[in-house]
C-alpha cells in the first residue's frame, strides 16, 4: 500500500515538474522545475526497485544533460522576455487534442493489458543461477555484456560521434 | 509486482508523454522545445522498466540504460546546433526559423 | 603435377591484358615501351601454351578446375567457375595458344610503330584469356562468357583504328551481327535448362533428349554458330571485320574465334546424334557458305578480303563435315587451318606492312624482293588448295571422303553436297592461285619501294609454314594408318555418328579425286594468271560478264540486308515514332507530369517552414499510424 502511496506522491511530483516546464516563461525555473520532474522519475525507478537505473536517472539526467541544457540557457542569455507565451486558438487546442490522443491511446494500450501473470519471467538461466535481485547491476550487466554487448559498443561508437559533432559544430570558424 | 502498480505506471508515462508533447507544439522557441523531447525520452524509459520489472526481466531495463545514453548523445548535438543556430540567427525562436523551407 | 597449375592458364593471359591494359592507361610513359609490352604479352601466352603443352603431353583423364567462389548462384541455378581440360578442349586450347603465341611474336614486329600498341596487346591477351574460358567452360554459362568476351575482343579490335569511320562501322557491324547469332545460344540454353535442370556440360551429356527438343535445340546452336563462325545468312562481317590489323584477323577472324561456333557443335556433339535430322541443315548451310564464299573471293581485289571469303568458305568446310557427323574432322580441318589460314593472313600482313596497300592490282613480284614472306605464302596457298602431302589435303580430303560416305550410306543428298564441295575445292585452289601469282609472281605494278619484313615477323611466318606442311600427319586417312588426331585423340571426348567404312577403291579413287582437282584448280590459275597477270580478271570477267559483276560486289548480300532488315527497321522506327511518340511519347508523361505538379502544388502549402507545424504533422501521423497498427 505504501508502493501505491509513494508511487503516487512521486508521480505527481514529476508530472507537475513537467508540466511547470513546459508552461512556464522563465527558461531556467523551467529547466529546474525539469530537474524536479527528473528526481521524480528516479525515485519512481528506485520504488520499482530498479536501484541502478535510478542512480543513473539522477546522474545522467539531473546532472549532466540538464545542466548542459542550464548552460545553454545561459550562454544564449534566454531570459522570459525572450519567451513568447502560450498560443491561443487553434494551435492551443490542436495541440491538447494531440496530447490527449497519445495519452488514451497510451492508456487504453496499458490497460488492455490483461493476461500476462506477473510471476512469468523471461530471463535466461544464466541470470537466474545468480542470487537473483531485480535492480541490482549483476543481472544487468550480465545481460548488457552478453546478449546486448554488439549493441553496447555501438552505443559507445554513438557517444563518440555525438562528442565530436557537437564539438565541432559549436567550434567558431576562425579556429579551425 | 502486481499488475496495479503497473497500470500506474504505465498511466503516468502516457501522462507526461502527452505532457511532453504538449510542450513540443506550444512552445515557440527552440531551446525550450527540445527541452520537452526529454520528457518524451523519460516517458518511454518509463514504459521499459515497468514491463521489465513486472516480468522480471533485465532486459528493458538494458534498454533503459540505452535510452538514456541516447538521450545523452542527442542533448550533446541539439544543444551544439542551437548554439549554432543562436550565433548566426540571435534569436532562437521559431517566427525566425523558418529558413527551414529551403 | 601440371594440372595444380592449370588456372594459370587462364590467369595469365587475363593478368597480362589487366596490368598491359592498366598500365597504358595510366602510365602514358609505359605505351612508348611498346617492344616491352608486346614482349611481356607474347611471353605469357607463351607460358599458357607450354603448360597446356606439358598437360597434352602427360594426358591421361579429363581434368577438371575450379575457382573457390562461384560465378552467380541463384538457388537452385548455381554456376561455378569450373573448367575442364579433356581432349577436345585441350586440343583447341593448344591451337589458340600455339597460334596465339606466334601471332603476338609477330604482331610485336608489326604493330611496332602504331601508337595503341598497348592497347592491341593488351585486348589481344584479353581474346586469348575469353578464348580459352570458351573452350574450357564446364558448363553453358560460362561458355557464353567466353563467347561474348571473344566478341566484345573482336569488336574492339575490328574497331582498333576508330578514327576512321568505316572501321568503326565495321566493327559495328560485327558486334551486331555476332548478337543475333548470340540469340540462338541463349535460346537454346534457356530450353536445355527447363529441360534437364542443368547447365552441367557433362551432366547434360548424361540425359536422353527427345528427337524433338535435340533438332530445336541444335537448330538454335548452330544459328548462334553462324553468327559466330561466318555462315549464311550471318558471314556478312566477316570480310568488314577486316578492318582490324592484319595479326588479329589472322588469330581472330581466321584461326580462332571463328571456330568457337565449330567448337561448340562439337562441344554438343551428344544433341546432334539424338537428332541426325538436324545434321542436313548444317550441312546445306555450310556446303551453301563454302560454294557462295569461294565463288566471291574469286572476284575480290582486296587481298584480307580474299582471305576472308576465302575463311568464310572454309569455315563452310568444317559445317559441312559436322553436318556429316564427322564432329572430329571439323576439328581436324580447323586445326590445320588454323595453321595455314593464319600463314596467309601473316603472309598477307608482312606484305601490307611493306607495300602500304591491301589492293593486290598494285601488287605483283614480290616473291623477288621478300623471299620468306613468299615462299611461306605458296606453302600456304598449296595447303589450303589441297595439294599432298600439305595439311589442307588430309583434312579437306577426308571432308570430302565423309560426305561421300554419307551418300553412299544411301543419302543421295549427300552425293550433292560431295560434288559441290568439289567444285569449292576447285575454286579454293583457283583463286587462292590466283592471288599468289597476282601477288607474288609477274612484275611489280606498285610505286612504293618494298623490302623483306624484319625477323620477328619472319620467324612466325616459317614456324607456320612448317606446320602447314606437317599439320596434317596428325590425321591421315585410314588406308595410311588412320587419323591419330580422330580414332585416338579426340574420340575420347567427341562422339561422332558412327558411318560405314569406305573401301580402300573408293578412297584411293577420292584422294586422287580431290588431288586432281587441286592441281586443275592451281593450274587454270595459273593458265589465266600466272601466264597473262593482271589481264586474267579481265579475261575471266568477259567470259563471266553479269556472274562476275554480281561476284565483285560480294553477291549484293549487304545491300540484300539494307534493303530487307534495315530499310524495314526505318520503316518500324518510324511507325514506331509516330504512334509512339505522338500518343504514348507525350500524353503519357504530360499527365504524369500534371499530375505530380498538382500534388507537389498541393504538399508545398503544407511546407510553411513553422517548425512546431511540422512536429505537429509528425505527432499527429505517428498517432494515426500507431492507430492504424493497433486496429488492423
Amino acid at each position: 500500500m505504501l508502493v501505491y502511496a509513494a508511487i503516487g506522491l512521486f508521480g505527481c511530483l514529476a508530472l507537475i515538474g513537467g508540466a511547470i516546464a513546459v508552461m512556464l516563461r522563465n527558461p531556467v525555473y523551467a529547466v529546474l522545475s525539469l530537474v524536479k520532474s527528473m528526481i521524480g522519475i528516479a525515485i519512481i525507478y528506485f520504488l520499482l526497485s530498479a536501484e541502478y537505473i535510478g542512480a543513473i536517472q539522477i546522474i545522467v539526467y539531473a546532472g549532466a544533460i540538464l545542466v548542459a541544457f542550464l548552460f545553454v540557457v545561459m550562454l544564449v542569455n534566454l531570459s522570459s522576455e525572450d519567451i513568447p507565451p502560450l498560443p491561443r486558438g487553434l494551435p492551443l487546442y490542436g495541440g491538447i487534442g494531440l496530447a490527449l490522443g497519445w495519452m488514451l491511446l497510451f492508456l487504453w494500450a496499458g490497460f488492455s493489458i490483461r493476461e500476462v501473470p506477473s510471476s512469468t519471467q523471461f530471463y535466461s538461466e544464466e541470470t537466474l543461477s545468480l542470487p537473483y535481485l531485480y535492480g541490482s547491476v549483476a543481472p544487468l550487466g550480465k545481460t548488457l555484456f552478453t546478449a546486448y554487448a554488439f549493441p553496447f559498443e555501438l552505443l559507445s561508437l554513438t557517444l563518440i560521434v555525438g562528442m565530436i559533432s557537437a564539438s565541432l559544430l559549436v567550434k567558431r570558424k576562425k579556429e579551425i | 509486482m502486481s499488475i496495479e502498480i503497473l497500470y500506474s505506471v504505465l498511466a503516468l508515462a502516457g501522462a507526461l508523454f502527452s505532457m511532453g508533447i504538449l510542450g513540443l507544439l506550444l512552445r515557440r522557441n527552440l531551446l525550450l522545445a527540445f527541452l520537452s523531447i526529454e520528457l518524451l525520452i523519460n516517458a518511454a524509459n518509463l514504459n521499459f522498466l515497468s514491463f521489465s520489472r513486472y516480468h522480471n526481466e533485465p532486459t528493458g531495463a538494458v534498454f533503459v540504460l540505452f535510452g538514456i545514453c541516447l538521450a545523452a548523445v542527442e542533448a550533446v548535438v541539439g544543444l551544439g546546433l542551437i548554439v549554432r543556430v543562436f550565433r548566426v540567427q540571435q534569436d532562437l525562436g521559431f517566427a525566425k526559423l523558418s529558413s527551414l523551407r529551403w | 603435377m601440371v594440372s595444380t597449375l592449370l588456372p594459370l592458364g587462364l590467369a595469365l593471359p587475363l593478368l597480362g591484358a589487366v596490368t598491359i591494359g592498366l598500365g597504358g592507361l595510366w602510365l602514358p610513359s609505359l605505351r612508348e615501351q611498346r617492344q616491352l609490352l608486346g614482349g611481356i604479352a607474347t611471353l605469357l601466352v607463351g607460358i599458357t601454351f607450354s603448360l597446356f603443352l606439358f598437360t597434352f603431353l602427360g594426358y591421361e583423364k579429363p581434368l577438371y578446375f575450379a575457382f573457390t567462389w562461384d560465378w552467380f548462384a541463384l538457388e537452385p541455378l548455381r554456376v561455378p567457375l569450373r573448367y575442364q581440360v579433356d581432349s577436345l578442349s585441350l586440343w583447341m586450347a593448344l591451337i589458340i595458344t600455339g597460334i596465339g603465341t606466334l601471332i603476338h611474336l609477330y604482331s610485336i614486329g608489326y604493330m611496332g610503330s602504331d601508337e595503341g600498341a598497348w592497347r592491341y596487346f593488351a585486348l589481344l591477351n584479353l581474346f586469348i584469356f575469353s578464348m580459352l574460358t570458351l573452350v574450357l567452360a564446364d558448363s553453358l554459362p560460362l561458355l557464353f562468357l567466353g563467347w561474348e568476351g571473344v566478341g566484345a575482343c573482336s569488336y574492339f579490335l575490328i574497331g582498333f583504328w576508330f578514327a576512321e569511320e568505316g572501321n568503326a562501322k565495321a566493327a559495328q557491324k560485327a558486334f551486331i551481327m555476332n548478337r543475333i547469332g548470340d540469340v540462338g545460344l541463349l535460346a537454346a540454353m534457356i530450353i536445355l535448362y527447363a529441360e534437364t535442370g542443368t547447365f552441367d556440360i557433362d551432366r547434360l551429356k548424361s540425359f536422353s533428349y527427345a528427337g524433338d527438343t535435340a533438332y530445336v535445340v541444335g537448330i538454335l546452336l548452330f544459328f548462334a554458330a553462324t553468327g559466330k563462325s561466318a555462315q549464311i545468312p550471318l558471314y556478312t562481317w566477316l570480310p568488314d571485320a577486316m578492318a582490324g590489323p592484319t595479326p588479329v584477323s589472322a588469330l581472330i577472324h581466321a584461326a580462332t574465334m571463328v571456330t568457337a561456333g565449330i567448337y561448340l557443335l562439337a562441344r554438343m556433339d551428344f544433341l546432334y546424334n539424338s537428332a541426325p535430322e538436324a545434321l542436313y541443315i548444317v550441312a546445306g548451310i555450310g556446303v551453301a557458305t563454302a560454294l557462295l564464299g569461294a565463288a566471291i573471293a574469286l572476284a575480290q581485289h582486296d587481298i584480307k578480303r580474299i582471305l576472308a571469303y576465302s575463311t568464310v568458305s572454309q569455315l563452310g568446310f568444317m559445317f559441312a563435315s559436322i553436318g556429316a557427323g564427322a564432329y572430329t574432322l571439323a576439328i581436324f580441318h580447323v586445326f590445320t587451318h588454323a595453321f595455314f589460314k593464319a600463314l596467309l593472313f601473316l603472309g598477307a600482313g608482312s606484305v601490307i606492312h611493306t607495300v602500304d596497300t591491301q589492293d593486290i592490282r598494285e601488287m605483283g613480284g614480290l616473291r623477288a624482293k621478300m623471299p620468306i614472306t613468299g615462299v611461306t605464302f605458296w606453302v600456304g596457298v598449296l595447303a589450303i588448295a589441297g595439294l599432298p602431302p600439305l595439311a589442307g589435303f588430309f583434312s579437306k580430303d577426308e571432308i570430302l571422303a565423309a560426305t561421300y560416305t554419307r551418300g553412299q550410306a544411301g543419302e543421295t543428298l549427300y552425293y550433292i553436297f560431295w560434288g559441290i564441295l568439289m567444285g569449292v575445292a576447285f575454286l579454293t585452289a583457283f583463286y587462292m592461285g590466283r592471288m599468289a601469282w597476282l601477288t607474288f609472281e609477274g612484275t611489280y605494278r606498285g610505286r612504293v619501294s618494298i623490302h623483306e619484313s624484319p625477323m620477328v615477323m619472319t620467324i612466325p611466318l616459317l614456324l607456320l609454314g612448317i606446320g602447314s606442311v606437317g599439320a596434317g600427319f596428325v590425321g591421315l586417312p585410314s588406308i595410311l594408318g588412320g587419323s591419330w588426331l580422330r580414332e585416338k585423340w579426340l574420340s575420347r571426348s567427341v562422339q561422332d555418328m558412327a558411318l560405314p567404312h569406305l573401301s580402300h577403291e573408293t578412297e584411293i579413287f577420292l584422294i586422287i579425286a580431290s588431288t586432281m582437282i587441286a592441281i586443275i584448280g592451281l593450274l587454270a590459275a595459273w593458265y589465266l594468271y600466272g601466264k597473262r597477270g593482271i589481264e586474267g580478271d579481265k579475261l575471266l570477267s568477259a567470259r563471266l560478264a553479269g556472274i562476275y559483276a554480281w561476284l565483285a560486289s560480294q553477291a549484293k548480300v549487304d545491300l540484300l540486308y539494307e534493303r530487307i532488315f534495315v530499310q524495314s527497321y526505318y520503316v518500324i522506327a518510324d511507325l514506331a515514332k509516330d504512334i509512339v511518340g505522338s500518343w504514348v511519347g507525350r500524353l503519357l508523361p504530360n499527365t504524369v507530369v500534371k499530375g505530380i505538379q498538382g500534388l507537389s502544388d498541393l504538399f508545398s502549402r503544407l511546407h510553411v517552414g513553422y517548425v512546431p507545424l511540422y512536429v505537429a504533422y509528425m505527432i499527429g501521423a505517428g498517432l494515426l499510424f500507431v492507430l492504424w497498427m493497433v486496429l488492423t
